[in-house]
């Protein structure tokens, strides 16, 4: 029963705040509206005002002529700003510098299957592991690399090697 | 005006509010792989009642020591029965693709035998958010 009392003076004293605010809001509003009537009347006096137009004829112009105003300025800012591609808008494509196979790159692919085995067997592969691999991976040929990308992937999700990226 | 205004104070007296958040659509991670396809929203992931379930993706950007850039991007997930998926890409499309998905979101992705990601979508919708952010 208390507790119903006390909700119930909470609830009321909620109401005198809410009605308070809204006191607020309504003369807030008047304010509002009295200076949107006056940019009304501003805004009617300055079409009043004689405008200042720069080759516009008399009757305005057709939509022909706004099209060709519109090609003329995208024509003009595309010359004075090139256009970037849309493969560099969405991302920087990877840069792609490795050197050709060589007998180093055959001897690193060949460390890392190693290391990947290593892993395998071991049944995880710590961030420090991951890490390391990774960087080393980096520096293969873009054929090799892509290779042993998917040998990493397939030990992951077949649950060979225990790690969260 | 006034009176009005008394109106609304009374009808807010009156009516009891119930407390709403909108309308939400979990979607806990499912993996399928025979269709190589896995799906479900983090946050329902996050919060599932069990320790195994999870779903992700992410990206790498490795230094490859001769002033190149080494991109690729992999999603991963696993259900609440423990089937996981995980695939990796360097397709410069899906990478863009993936840098694009948002916290708190819809993840989906397909993969292809050799575990190739195929497909990435990422969907952020203000269903898929926690009920609270600030109770995390």
């Amino acid at each position: 029963m208390r507790l119903l009392v006390a909700l119930s003076v909470a609830q009321a004293l909620l109401l005198i705040l809410f009605g308070v605010r809204l006191f607020a809001l309504d003369a807030r509003l008047h304010e509002f509206t009295n200076s949107t009537a006056a940019m009304q009347v501003e805004a009617a006096h300055a079409a009043k005002a004689p405008r200042v137009s720069a080759a516009i004829p008399q009757g305005g112009l057709s939509v022909d002529e706004i099209r060709q105003v519109i090609r003329e300025e995208l024509a003009a800012s595309g010359e004075r700003q090139p256009q970037p591609s849309y493969q560099a808008s969405v991302s920087a494509p990877p840069v792609q510098s490795n050197p050709p196979p060589s007998a180093d790159t055959e001897m690193l692919a060949k460390q890392l299957g190693q290391d990947l085995d290593y892993l395998v067997s071991k049944g995880s592969i710590s961030e420090a592991e991951m890490s390391e691999f990774q960087q080393r991976m980096a520096r293969l040929p873009p054929e090799q690399r892509a290779q042993m990308r998917r040998k990493l992937t397939k030990a992951i999700s077949s649950g060979d090697v225990e790690g969260r990226l | 005006m006034v009176s009005r205004k008394w109106v609304m104070a009374g009808v807010a007296a009156l009516v009891s509010t119930a407390a709403v958040a909108g309308y939400v659509q979990p979607a806990p991670v499912s993996v399928d792989t025979t269709a190589r396809v896995a799906l479900g929203d983090q946050v329902t992931a996050r919060y599932s009642k069990n320790n195994v379930e999870f779903i992700g993706c992410g990206m790498r950007h490795i230094s490859d020591g001769v002033g190149g850039i080494y991109t690729w991007a992999f999603c991963q997930a696993t259900d609440a029965k423990g089937v996981q998926a995980f695939c990796s890409t360097e397709d410069p499309g899906l990478v863009a693709a993936l840098a694009s998905g948002g916290e708190f979101g819809f993840i989906t992705f397909s993969w292809n035998a050799a575990e190739e990601c195929t497909r990435i979508g990422f969907s952020n919708q203000s269903f898929y958010l926690p009920k609270k952010l600030d109770s995390n």
